[in-house]
This record gives structure tokens, C-alpha cells and sequence, in this order.
């Protein structure tokens, strides 16, 4: 079922030069889509208008079937959250329990449920023991674990993380995409929306959408969208390691099928 | 530029019951011939540690030698000195768009050349020149820094700190928000501008960036160093006990070796796998 649409959206932000031109986009609810592009291209823009944080400058944006407008967003927003590109901008609380408290209250949870919310995600993304700090005490990839704590207690619809994984660890980068899938899993309804620099992980995610100056050049499969290794070139982009890898083995006849799994890639290769 | 910590300690908050011991008796040497990595785990602290070389903080205990300067409790330094040695440092915070402060990005790039050079003729042909070092063309000139894209922030910010010509370079997550064309272009830069002579330490989660331009790494976990060495040695190694990741070539040449392979030393990267594979295969 279709839950967001974008229907020839433009956007400006000094009504001079468009930073989105003529954008339309579908997404099912329960669908994991990446956006990628360069600096620039439009990406952040595009996250903040598909949950209304932003309003077409011409075009439209439906929710649910309902156009949305300046009276009506409250009903995306209430249903989304939004962990930005720098979690500086997110903070609100004097401590870590405060902020996420601030979120859980705006969705008027009762506060006799909060503790046990906050000690929930608090803990999900190992920030148990930085609850009474200050979120500005705290080192770069510590605060966005925090970001997204706050967001995720939400237990928001639809969710874009602008670069949310950025700072964070190698490891730590695959744990907590390990336990959005996870929350996914129990959730089949809930819609993520990830803007990021990294390949892997838009080549991990159902969809990937590619930014190019402000237009949607391609809107497909990883698979398929990856195969366009020049156009992407050319994009200031580039395809995930692994199917570079997988690129090269065929051109020269080192195996005769793609497998994304470097471990049983590497048996194929040793065959 | 020759960096010397010896026996540092440094605690957040120390007579507080929030104190956090965030570096735990690190003692190192840095010197211009290297471009160093410092890398680990969320938290472990590593940007605590860079900033006690800009002498941003100062160590509880120890001491950190920056050239003739000295960072220690205790040791007062004069505003003027500390200024001078400033100047001589470009420092890259790991949310850099915070210190962008100007209402166009020319001046905010030519900010710390007039402020560290006050007798510089033309700051402005320097803010222009690492405006367009960094990619950023004309246009960008009078646009608020404000209102950018987060990589691009990120570009004006580096442009600010290249733009007064400092002998080192500290880039905490340099590449961190930049598309694949702008974090390569900016590493080749960083390369560039070591090879002048100009050290630099960085701190990245990029272990790709740390074996294609780091010549040294140093890895901290809990406050302490554990390792300090060549890349494409320790990267070699078991390096996910520090939230690390292996390099995707290398975590290819383990599976490989695992099921039989031989595969050369100098194998690092798709390419010379490839040529590898087909030769000895
Ligand atoms: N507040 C603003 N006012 C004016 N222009 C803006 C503003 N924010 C962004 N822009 C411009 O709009 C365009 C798209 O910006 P956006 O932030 O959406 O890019 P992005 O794809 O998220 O880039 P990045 O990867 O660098 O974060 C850019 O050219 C940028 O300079
Ligand atoms: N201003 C501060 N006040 C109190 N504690 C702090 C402060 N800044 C950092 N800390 C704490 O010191 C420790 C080291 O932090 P640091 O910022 O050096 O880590 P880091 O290695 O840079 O981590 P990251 O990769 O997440 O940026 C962390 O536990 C952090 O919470
Ligand atoms: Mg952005
Ligand atoms: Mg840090």
C-alpha cells in the first residue's frame, strides 16, 4: 500500500534556483529505501518534504491517499520522525533522559509508561549508562545513538535517517543496522527512509533512489541501480564493493555467477 | 611539527561525580613525516586526544610537548603565545559545520587568515584559493554558510582551516558527509598538501581512507592506546575486538586463504586481486 507520494515536486529555497525539480516518487508502507547522490544533489531536501517538514514549492505530497497541506500535516508529522545530519540539532533535554522523555511526551505517552520506554531504547542502542548526561557532553557517534533513541522510542511510522549512522563505529554501523531490521521485523508497517554516503548500506536496503541536481535519476532494486557503473561514475558516485568485486571475477571468466556473499563468493572463486 | 604526550591523563569533570576518564596515560611521538590515523571505538577518546594537541584542553595530569610549547596543569601560557601557535595548527572539528559562524562563506574562509595574519594584504585571494581547492566554486562566495548542504558546510569549513596555511592539520572524521567524488578529491588533497611538508593527523572510522592515505595508525580503546603501527599491517589483523572493521580486500584475501588460496602480500586492492587470481590461478 502506497503511504507516500510525491507528485511533481518542486522545491526552492530562495525562490530563485530550484534545489528539486519535478520530483515523483512512490513509496509503500514497510518499504527500506536508501537515497544516495552527491552534495548536494537535494537529499536532505527530500527527506524533510517527504514528512512535511518542508512544503512543495509546486507539486504535491500525499500521505495515506490525502494530499497534504498547511492545515493538514499534523498527520504526517504526528506518524514520522526525522534523526537529522547533525544530531546537534536534535537535542532538546538537559540530559539524555530528558530528551528522549521530550519526544515520548509530544506523543502524550503517559508518564507512568516513560521509564520503561526510555530504559528500552536506551539500552537497544547502548546508551543505558549516558541517561543523566548532558547530550553536548557527549562524543560525536554517543550523541547519535541518542538521536536515535529518541526517535525510534517514538515508535514513529515512517522514519528518515539523514546520515544517522555517520559517526558512528564500523561495528556499531552494522549492530544498529542490525536492529533497525530487527525493529523492522516486529513492525512490518513502519516505512524507513536512509540518505547516506555509505554503498553497503543503501545495498542493503529494498530500494535505492538516485539523486542527481536536484532530479531522480534512477528509482530501482540495488541490484539494478548498481549496475550502472559509468552512469553512476559520471554522478560523482560509485557501485558497493562487493559487486565491483563480483564485476571484475566475471569479466574475467574467475567465476560464472554473481554471489553478494564474500564467503561463499570466495569458495566460488576457489572452486 | 614534533608532538610528544608523555604519561597523559585526561578527565572530564574530574571533581564531580560525572567525571569521565577519557585518556588513561597515553604516551606517543607524532612527527610532519606521517599522515597518522587515530581510530576506535565510539567513546574511546580520540577526539579528547586532539584537542589537547590544540591545546583546546589540558591534560589533568602529564604532558603533552607541541613544538617548543608545552600543554601541562599548571604551566601557564600567555594568550599572545598560545595565538601564535594556533596559527601554526588547522583543526577540524568532527561537527564542523559548528564552526562556521560568518554570513557568507568567503568571509567566513577568510576569517582565520586575517585573524591570525592581521597583515595579510589579500586574505581574500587565499580564502579563494582553498574555496577552490576544496571544490567549491564561485558561486558559493556570498551564499550564507548557513545555508548549505551538510557536505558542502563540510567543504567550506576545510577551505577555512587550509586557507591560512598551517604547518599541521588536525581532521577529526574529515570525511565524514562527503559524496565518493568529494571524499576522494579531498583525501588526494590532504596527500598533496602533506607531501608540502605539513603533518597531519586524522581520526576516521574509514578504514579504507586509513589504508589508502594513512601511513601510521594508532588505535585507542577505553582511553589507552593498544596499537600503533603501519596500516596494511595491523589492518591485517584481528581489529573487530576495537569496533574496527578488516578493509573489504583484506577480509577477501582471509576468505580466500581459508579455502586454499595463495595469495601474495602485495595484493591490495580489486585489480591487483584480479591479476593474482588469473596468474595463479
Ligand atoms: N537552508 C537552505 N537555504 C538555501 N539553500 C539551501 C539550504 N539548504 C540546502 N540548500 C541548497 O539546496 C541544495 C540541496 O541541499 P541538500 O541539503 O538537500 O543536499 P544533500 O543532498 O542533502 O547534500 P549533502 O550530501 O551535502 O548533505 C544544495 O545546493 C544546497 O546548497
Ligand atoms: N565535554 C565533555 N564532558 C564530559 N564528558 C565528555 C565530554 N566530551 C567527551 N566526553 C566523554 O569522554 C569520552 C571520550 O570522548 P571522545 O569525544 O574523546 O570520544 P571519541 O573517541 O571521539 O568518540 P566518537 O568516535 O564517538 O566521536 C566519552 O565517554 C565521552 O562521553
Ligand atoms: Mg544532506
Ligand atoms: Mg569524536
Amino acid at each position: 500500500m502506497e503511504i507516500l507520494k510525491l507528485n511533481n515536486v518542486s522545491y526552492s529555497y530562495n525562490k530563485k534556483v530550484d534545489v528539486l525539480t519535478d520530483v515523483n516518487l512512490s513509496i509503500n508502507a514497510g518499504e527500506d529505501i536508501a537515497i544516495i547522490g552527491h552534495n548536494g544533489s537535494g537529499k536532505s531536501t527530500l527527506g524533510k518534504l517527504l514528512i512535511s517538514l518542508l512544503k512543495p514549492r509546486s507539486g504535491t505530497l500525499s500521505f495515506n491517499g490525502t494530499i497534504i497541506d498547511n492545515k493538514n500535516d499534523s498527520l504526517i508529522r504526528a506518524k514520522s520522525g526525522i534523526v537529522f545530519q547533525n544530531p546537534n540539532n536534535q537535542f532538546i533535554g538537559v540530559t539524555v533522559r530528558d530528551d528522549i522523555a521530550f519526544g515520548l511526551e509530544n506523543k502524550c505517552v503517559p508518564h507512568e509508561k516513560m521509564d520503561a520506554i526510555i530504559n528500552e531504547y536506551a539500552s537497544k542502542m547502548g546508551v543505558s549508562n549516558l541517561l543523566d548526561k548532558e547530550p553536548s557532553t557527549l562524543s560525536g557517534g554517543q550523541k547519535q545513538r541518542v538521536a536515535l533513541a529518541g526517535i525510534l522510542a517514538m515508535l514513529p511510522d515512517i522514519i528518515v535517517f539523514d546520515e544517522a549512522l555517520a559517526m558512528l563505529d564500523p561495528k556499531g554501523k552494522k549492530e544498529i543496522s542490525e536492529l533497525i531490521k530487527e525493529i523492522k521485523k516486529n513492525n512490518p508497517a513502519l516505512t524507513i527512509i536512509r540518505i547516506t554516503h555509505d554503498l553497503d548500506e543503501a545495498f542493503n536496503s529494498d530500494k535505492v533512489v538516485v539523486l542527481s541536481k536536484g532530479k531522480i535519476m534512477f528509482n530501482d532494486t540495488p541490484i539494478n541501480v548498481f549496475k550502472h557503473v559509468n552512469e553512476l561514475k559520471e554522478l560523482g558516485l560509485d557501485i558497493p564493493f562487493v559487486v565491483k568485486l563480483n564485476q571484475a571475477l566475471l569479466n574475467e571468466g574467475l567465476i560464472s555467477e554473481v554471489d553478494y556473499n564474500l564467503h561463499s563468493l570466495a569458495k566460488k572463486i576457489c572452486k | 611539527m614534533q608532538i610528544k604526550f608523555n604519561h597523559v591523563f585526561f578527565t572530564y569533570n574530574a571533581d564531580s561525580p560525572f567525571k569521565v576518564e577519557a585518556l588513561k596515560d597515553i604516551n606517543l611521538e607524532l612527527s610532519e613525516n606521517n599522515i597518522t590515523a587515530i581510530v576506535g571505538r565510539t567513546g574511546s577518546g580520540k577526539s579528547t586526544l586532539t584537542e589537547l594537541i590544540n591545546k583546546l584542553l589540558t591534560p589533568t595530569s602529564g604532558e603533552v610537548h607541541i613544538n617548543n610549547l608545552v600543554n601541562a596543569p599548571k604551566v601557564k601560557i600567555k594568550g599572545k603565545a598560545i595565538k601564535e601557535f594556533r596559527k601554526e595548527i588547522g583543526f577540524l572539528f568532527q561537527f564542523s559545520e559548528n564552526q562556521l559562524f560568518e554570513d557568507t562563506v568567503l568571509k567566513d574562509v577568510m576569517f582565520g587568515v586575517q585573524s591570525f595574519y592581521p597583515k595579510n594584504k589579500n586574505p581574500e585571494a587565499l580564502a579563494k584559493q582553498a574555496l577552490t581547492l576544496v571544490g567549491l566554486d564561485e558561486s558559493f562566495y556570498n551564499r550564507s554558510p548557513f545555508d548549505l548542504s551538510g557536505g558542502e558546510k563540510k567543504k567550506v569549513a576545510i577551505a577555512g582551516v587550509l586557507a591560512y596555511q598551517p604547518k599541521l592539520l588536525i581532521l577529526d572524521e574529515p570525511t565524514a558527509g562527503l559524496d565518493v567524488k568529494g571524499k576522494k578529491e579531498i583525501m588526494d588533497l590532504f596527500k598533496k598538501i602533506h607531501e608540502s611538508g605539513v603533518a597531519i593527523i586524522l581520526v576516521t572510522h574509514d578504514m579504507d581512507v586509513v589504508l589508502d592515505y594513512a601511513d601510521k595508525m594508532i588505535i585507542i580503546d577505553d582511553g589507552q592506546i593498544q596499537k600503533i603501527g603501519a596500516p596494511k599491517d595491523i589492518l591485517q589483523e584481528d581489529v573487530e575486538k576495537y569496533n574496527l572493521e578488516t578493509p573489504n580486500i583484506y577480509q577477501v584475501i582471509h576468505l580466500l586463504k581459508a579455502n586454499g588460496k595463495n595469495i601474495s602480500s602485495n595484493v591490495n586492492d580489486i585489480p591487483s586481486l584480479i591479476k593474482e587470481l588469473k596468474h595463479h590461478g
